[in-house]
């Protein structure tokens, strides 16, 4: 029970993370991701009602350092346009689309890498139980 | 140091309004498990509330409360975008079928006497919580063919071959729908609608919903 309420707001998901496979279900619409922290814990990391990513399998090895979630109006800012130029490239997602998208519940993550952002768009980020 | 946050279950969301905290604390107890449940005291604090990002799926409203009471409160929310397809269900202590008649012309799916069955609520709010959820999605339809604009010369070359069917989905991918809203949009099984997206994949020679998408501006 939430007293008062507070809304949702962009957060911080995880960070230093070497990405150790990615599996994306483009039918389903999920993508699979398989990290390792400190180079001894591996988890798998669920993108559920993933309509676009930028994250694919030649990404594997690349080292993701933070991973967050932000709004369509900040892809203007410097550190998040080639990605948001990429977005609009391949699929040609405008403010608006992201914006009925948010509206109806997805989520944009940002991958932080040396090599530059990532975007997933998607509903959600689920972290699989370790068996 | 890895460090992660984790991402909470996605429940359907409650606001329970009521000026009783007995009564807010014992249906924070009971819908807890199935929902993830916010509690404000007022219409007042409501209508603040719901003027900002927050959009549950159900609203449980107190009729008699000091100040902004059920009826005006439910009128205030109305008057808010988005909130206008909230199905909202009054609580009252005394069942008058003049209230109770007022309550459902103002625009209230339901009206449940207090104290409720546990059962009983908790099957009332799925109900109507599914009803809610489809009247959003149409809804959302509707808006996105205003807002959201597909060539539809190009929508037309591009859905040569498909069926009707695929012609609906297709339509739902370039606004970008996920397989699940897609399903409750169209009454679509999630498994029907994965077997229709992956048709038009083969059909068109994709293999991403954002080509589809592309192919459209």
């Amino acid at each position: 029970m939430n007293w008062p309420i507070q809304g949702p707001i962009p957060g911080i998901y995880y960070a230093n993370a070497r990405l150790m496979r990615v599996v994306s279900d483009e039918v389903s619409g999920d993508l699979r991701i398989r990290v390792v922290f400190d180079e001894r814990e591996e988890r798998e990391i669920v993108y559920e009602g993933m309509y676009y990513s930028q994250i694919d399998e030649s990404n594997v090895g690349l080292v993701i350092t933070l991973a967050t979630e932000i709004t369509p109006t900040q892809l203007i800012e410097p550190e998040y346009r080639q990605a948001a130029a990429r977005l609009y490239d391949e699929c040609g997602a405008d403010e608006v689309f992201l914006k009925d998208m948010i509206k109806r519940g997805s989520r944009l993550f940002i991958h932080h890498t040396d090599k530059g952002g990532y975007l997933v768009l998607a509903k959600r980020l689920i972290w699989k139980k370790q068996k | 140091m890895a460090w992660e946050v984790m991402q909470l279950e996605d429940k359907n969301a409650v606001l329970i309004v009521d000026d009783d905290p007995a009564l807010l604390k014992m249906s924070g107890e009971i819908l807890k498990g199935d929902y993830e449940v916010s509690c404000v005291k007022s219409g007042s604090e409501a209508v603040s509330l719901l003027q900002m990002d927050y959009m549950p799926d159900i609203i449980l409203l107190d009729v008699d409360m000091p100040g902004l009471n059920g009826f005006d409160t439910l009128i205030a929310l109305r008057q808010i975008e988005d909130v206008q397809d909230i199905p909202i269900v009054f609580l009252t202590g005394v069942t008058k079928t003049k209230a109770e008649l007022k309550g459902l012309s103002c625009g209230a799916v339901d009206y449940i006497t207090k104290p409720f069955v546990k059962e009983i609520l908790l099957a009332r709010l799925k109900v109507h919580m599914e009803n809610g959820k489809r009247l959003r999605q149409l809804s959302m339809m509707e808006k996105n063919s205003q807002e959201i604009r597909i060539d539809e010369e190009k929508f037309e070359q591009i859905s040569v071959g498909l069926s009707d069917t695929e012609k609906k989905i297709l339509r739902l991918i370039a606004l970008g729908y996920t397989n699940q809203e897609m399903g409750e949009a169209l009454h679509y099984s999630y498994n029907y609608v994965k077997k229709v997206v992956g048709a038009i994949y083969e059909k068109k020679y994709v293999s991403k919903r954002s080509e589809l998408k592309k192919l459209l501006l």
